[in-house]
């Protein structure tokens, strides 16, 4: 159970072997190689990083170059035609690198690098094209070819566009500088004024200062066209369609490319294999003939390790020891198949340090009971076990996935369980079954169901509270069962035990005072509390060196008292998500109501707004009932006795990201 | 029956699902500006956003069940209100307060949050399970009101 | 009430948005690890190949012809600046990509001048797409003075350096001059445009710091070419946190004591260390260094800030700054220098 023991591992052995040592330690997969390039610089040791090592220098960039690439070139996932590589393969690990050798990749490169430098170049003339149409759409109205504008060398032309307010007085004052100028407008509206302005060569630098200073807007496009701006806009009209046309052609391409060549896909597996087998290397000494290897391996896998490499080699060492309190020990979790998917919200905390325990099972327990009081639902929580249980057996999923499916596959049937205890099955679906299956309802809701928060809500929020109390209970006793493991037992019973006896003081004597035959009992409960108030102030300020800091730290620390009953208050969440599971399901069902009178239709629309609704309301809330469990875990709970913030173990294997690969 | 009461629990209803759908909306608009933000430059965390940006809409959905109570406790949904003193239709609108205006505010901050948690989630996604925390310590508060609403509303005798 | 409301929570999602792809992008920046391997490389090639494989960023370089490195460098900068223009084009804090392009602008300015005033063709590889305004135009502005198609501002910033220039013939001039000009008008920009009061803040701390470094390296500079201190104060850019008075006061005393003087500012320890390692190494290298890590320390506020323009201009820093060390350890090689080396002259990282 727990968090898995490990041990240190050396492997010593031969120069020569090097590279098959890697290879069976990565096919093995049980060994977390340690970087010795921080520790100290033993002599006579070399230093990898100035062995260069270029084979297949280029190749990964390369093949993610084209993968990339080629993925813009996705289809809808259709069938996949029969190509080397089918993602659903398994491909053996032996037969990889011929498979690699057998394929050319740098013509693919090749041919990408192509299409990528075409279409940019499409791309940057059609980005030209459209700046220019844009000008010149403003300029349709203009009749003159462009390249007569320059003008000859005594008379200058001046096209440009100035705000029509100023157009008045911009032309007086023009036309005030001499007589041999020409103003015509080419276009007036409420915003601007298209001129042209013909003048002399010797009025053209007063024209423009005259210009400049209204804010003029000139015209600007290249004079190497020849035409009007009309027939320019059709040429380039023209050219787009050209374009996209060509750009049509390079997309299939693309697409074709990308259909055929689905083997990039196995080739950068290949070669990210090998990268990682390049890159462990560095992690390894060396001298002049022998190598060592450091690690960390768990120590249910030494027997496997030992097998594998001796049965293939004969000429190395291997040397176990235990793990020191300095090293950072890398920490795997073992539990069993009911624990193990609440690992997966272990690990979103931070999994716990080597010398911790695991809060794992610790939690489970009650994780299970939170997600299913959050939803509530019967016909939800079969629904969601379904099609997790569904998802689990279909996909395979390894890892993460796999717990976090196993997760909702568990709190699916815990909703199924709380939802028949509260007789929701759907909201009340139940109510409008026909007649003559009714006694269903008879069963499920009267025989079965123990609880209904919409009819007398006061239970379940009494029973939510109740589950937090007992929750943050089991948090201070596991922290003191802990400290008193640890041989700390005066500190157990100084920061535990003192506020042990004072909550439960508190809760005692609210409940012998609230039921009637227990009021005998009510002073012991004050005692108790008395108690627990003295030992707290006695305790909690022995930090402190001064006496009265001392006694003074201590009912200063009473406010913390705030802090646990809202710790406790906090799990009315329980109670209100429940309850809003509940009352919206039953708001769905309004509302198919609503719709089943209409004639023909109303039975499909009602159905829709059933089915929607009810997905609605199953997604949202589940979302939340996930979401809150955690949450109570984490903030209330796991405040209490955990700290994590382990390191994983990661050993090193094989690593693929697109194919799978089998390892005989 | 429409009664002077009957009005005042439809404001009631109208306060709690008007103000929490509006603090929802804010908050899941902040927050999915910052999603598209992200998917801009990778477009396969859309799942990771699409949760994340979904926290604030919660506040909207205790809004709504509370609006939803009100109108069936008081069988306006059914089609059949009960008579309603005025007195009574008071008790329901102050009851329906607590989750329209905490719903307003918390649905608008947690917003503010899950973008913050969204961009952590673009730079570093294994750091999200703590981030989803502090996003889920602002809807504590909504949760609380929500009870509170809830609590008022079942102290009410119809 | 309600209208302060609507401006509040659209700048939030605008910032929202804007910070979501900034964080995105961080991910493509340098980490001390992968440049650590690259310093460590044996060569050029393995050095450009570490920053490829690193599965980080956006860099694509042709491996058969590494020395073209300097095309996809720039590639990478304009990408980031275009991003930048892109974001902020949208936005409320739209000024936010003239306050870093104009650098560029500038740049190509002084450029221009130069190669006009001591008659050379400039080269293209010389000046920088990035500006906001076309080199071209510039050019025509320059050379030809037509000012027809740049803003006032440049034309009268233009006008003013060619004159400043004509009184005295020295190059230097220029640089002083166009230095001065561009956070003057950057200070304009900020009254002239609607801005935040926050992202005011930040601007005006952000460029008054720039302003401070500024002087203070064209200060021991001019020390050290033994200018007179009428002539350097001339060219000392106000509106700093840190008077230009203050600096003419310590001027005339020796350059090691100069920052015994101003041991309550900021800047105390860039001035001790940057002028310990010149009289050691005669290079003002270490300085230069120090005050670019000044002024990346001072944006890494950006990480942790979501509702604010601080990520957009910590990422654009950290982009240049990232290309900087790149450089650094490129030339680096070529110029086969020990890993210690090139590791004493790369700028700290962003992340």
């Amino acid at each position: 159970m727990a968090v898995c023991k490990v041990k240190k591992v050396n492997i010593f052995t031969h120069l020569e072997l090097k590279d098959k040592i890697i290879e069976e330690l990565q096919k093995a997969g049980c060994i977390q190689i340690i970087d010795v390039r921080s520790k100290l610089k033993m002599h006579g040791l070399l230093d990898f990083n100035a062995i260069n090592n270029m084979e297949s220098t280029s190749a990964l960039p390369e093949v993610k170059y084209c993968i990339d690439f080629l993925s813009n070139f996705k289809d809808k996932p259709k069938k996949l035609d029969k190509s080397l590589v089918n993602p659903d393969k398994v491909y053996d690990y032996k037969k990889l690198s011929s498979l690699f050798f057998q394929y050319d990749y740098k013509n693919i490169y090749k041919k990408c690098k192509e299409l990528d430098g075409d279409l940019k170049n499409l791309k940057n003339r059609e980005n030209h094209l459209k700046n220019l149409q844009e000008n010149l759409e403003e300029w349709k109205e203009l009749d003159i070819k462009v390249e007569d504008l320059e003008g000859t060398k005594n008379i200058k032309i001046i096209v440009g566009t100035i705000p029509s307010k100023d157009f008045i007085s911009c032309l007086e004052e023009i036309i005030r500088i001499g007589k041999e100028i020409e103003i015509i407008k080419i276009s007036l509206d409420k915003k601007q004024c298209k001129i042209m302005i013909l003048s002399i060569s010797e009025y053209y630098a007063l024209i423009k200062k005259i210009l400049n200073k209204y804010n003029i807007d000139y015209f600007k496009i290249p004079l190497e066209f020849s035409k009007t701006p009309q027939n320019i806009l059709e040429d380039i009209y023209k050219e787009l369609k050209n374009i996209e046309e060509k750009r049509e052609i390079i997309l299939k391409a693309g697409k074709k490319m990308y259909r055929e060549n689905l083997s990039l896909y196995l080739a950068f597996d290949y070669l990210s294999i090998l990268k990682n087998k390049r890159d462990i290397e560095k992690y390894i000494k060396q001298t002049g003939k022998v190598i060592i290897i450091e690690g960390w391996i768990l120590k249910k896998e030494l027997n496997k390790l030992k097998n594998i490499l001796f049965k293939k080699f004969k000429e190395l060492e291997i040397v176990f020891s235990d793990p020191k309190e300095s090293d950072d020990i890398p920490v795997a979790l073992k539990n069993n198949k009911f624990v193990e998917p609440f690992e997966s919200v272990t690990e979103l905390y931070g999994i716990p340090k080597y010398k911790e325990f695991d809060p794992t099972p610790l939690f489970a327990p009650f994780y299970f009971i939170f997600f299913g009081m959050c939803l509530s639902d019967a016909g939800y929580g079969l629904v969601i076990a379904a099609l997790s249980y569904f998802a689990l057996v279909k996909f395979k999923f390894e890892g993460m996935a796999k717990k976090f499916f196993g997760l909702f596959f568990l709190g699916g049937i815990s909703t199924f369980i709380m939802g028949a205890i509260m007789g929701s099955w759907m909201g009340d679906t139940l109510n409008f079954l026909p007649k003559n299956i009714s006694f269903i309802k008879t069963f499920l809701i009267d025989t079965i169901s123990l609880l209904d928060p919409i009819k007398n809500p006061m239970p379940l929020l009494l029973i939510s509270l109740s589950l937090g109390v007992i929750q943050i209970y089991t948090g201070f006793i596991i922290k003191f069962i802990a400290n008193i493991k640890k041989n700390k037992i005066k500190t157990g019973f100084m920061d535990q035990g003192s506020w042990l006896l004072l909550i439960s003081g508190i809760l005692l004597f609210v409940i012998a005072s609230a039921i009637g035959s227990l009021e005998k009992y009510e002073i012991i409960t004050k005692y108790i509390i008395w108690a627990g108030l003295l030992s707290v102030i006695i305790t909690q300020g022995r930090s402190n060196k001064n006496i009265i800091l001392k006694a003074a730290g201590g009912v200063l620390s009473l406010y913390n008292l705030i802090g646990y009953f809202s710790d406790i208050l906090s799990y009315s969440r329980l109670f209100a998500l429940g309850l809003s599971t509940a009352v919206l399901a039953v708001v769905v069902n309004n509302f198919v109501m609503l719709f089943k009178d209409i004639p023909i239709i109303g039975i499909i629309i009602a159905a829709l707004v059933f089915i929607i609704g009810h997905l609605f309301n199953m997604v949202i809330s589940g979302m939340g009932a996930f979401i809150h469990s955690t949450r109570l875990q984490y903030v209330e709970y796991f405040t209490k006795f955990y700290e994590g913030g382990g390191t994983p173990f990661k050993p090193f294997k094989v690593i693929t990201k697109y194919i799978k690969v089998q390892i005989s | 029956m429409i009664t002077q009461g009957i009005v005042i629990a439809f404001l009631g209803s109208a306060t709690a699902i008007g103000l929490a759908c509006s603090g929802s909306g804010i908050g899941v608009g902040i927050a999915g500006a910052a999603g598209i933000g992200v998917l801009t430059e990778e477009p396969e965390k859309f799942g990771l956003v699409l949760f994340l940006q979904a926290f604030p809409g919660t506040q909207g959905i205790y809004g709504l069940l509370v609006g939803f109570w009100v109108l069936m406790k008081t069988g306006i949904l059914g089609g059949s209100p009960i008579p309603i003193t005025l007195d009574q239709g008071m008790q329901i609108f102050f009851s329906c307060i607590p989750v329209g205006i905490v719903g307003f505010f918390s649905g608008w901050y947690q917003g503010k949050t899950a973008a913050a948690a969204i961009g952590l989630a673009a730079r570093n996604p294994e750091g999200i399970g703590k981030a989803i925390v502090m996003v889920t310590m602002v809807e504590t508060y909504a949760v609380f009101s929500l009870l509170a609403s809830l609590l008022l509303f079942n102290g009410i005798t119809l | 009430m309600f209208k302060y409301f609507t401006a509040d929570t659209n700048n939030q999602e605008e910032y929202a948005f804007a910070v979501g792809r900034i964080r995105n992008l961080e991910k493509g920046l340098l980490n001390k690890d992968i440049l650590d391997r690259m310093i460590k490389s044996s060569d050029i090639a393995s050095a450009l190949k570490i920053l490829m494989e690193s599965d980080l960023n956006d860099y694509s370089f042709d491996l058969n012809n590494p020395l073209d490195f300097e095309d996809s460098l720039n590639q990478e900068l304009l990408h980031a600046y275009d991003i930048i223009k892109n974001i902020s084009k949208v936005s409320t804090f739209n000024f936010l990509y003239f306050t870093f392009a104009s650098k560029y602008d500038f740049h190509n300015i002084k450029i221009l001048i130069k190669s006009k005033y001591l008659e050379q063709e400039f080269s293209d590889k010389l000046v920088s797409p990035i500006g906001t305004i076309d080199v071209e135009k510039l050019n025509l502005a320059i050379k030809e003075e037509k000012y027809e198609d740049i803003p006032d501002s440049f034309e009268f910033l233009i006008k003013k350096t060619c004159s400043e220039y004509n009184k005295l013939k020295d190059p230097e001039i220029i640089d002083f001059v166009l230095d001065k000009e561009r956070y003057i008008m950057l200070f304009n920009k900020i009254k002239e445009v609607e801005i935040i009061e926050a992202e005011e803040l930040f601007l005006k701390r952000f460029i008054k710091i720039n302003i401070d470094l500024n002087n203070i390296i064209n200060c021991i500079r001019a020390k050290i070419r033994g200018e007179k201190k009428s002539f350097t104060k001339e060219f000392l850019i106000p509106e700093g946190d840190f008077k230009a008075e203050n600096i003419v006061e310590i001027y005339d005393s020796p350059l090691s004591s100069w920052f015994e003087k101003l041991i309550y500012t900021d800047y105390k320890d860039i001035i001790e260390l940057g002028v310990n390692y010149f009289q050691k190494n005669n290079s003002l290298m270490e300085l230069e260094k120090l005050s670019d890590n000044f002024i990346l320390n001072f944006l890494k506020i950006g990480k942790y800030i979501t509702f604010g323009i601080e990520p957009l201009a910590g990422f654009v820093t950290a982009k240049e700054n990232d290309i900087k060390n790149i450089r650094i350890i490129i030339s680096g090689k070529l110029n086969n220098l020990s890993p210690d080396k090139i590791k004493e002259r790369v700028r700290d990282t962003y992340v």
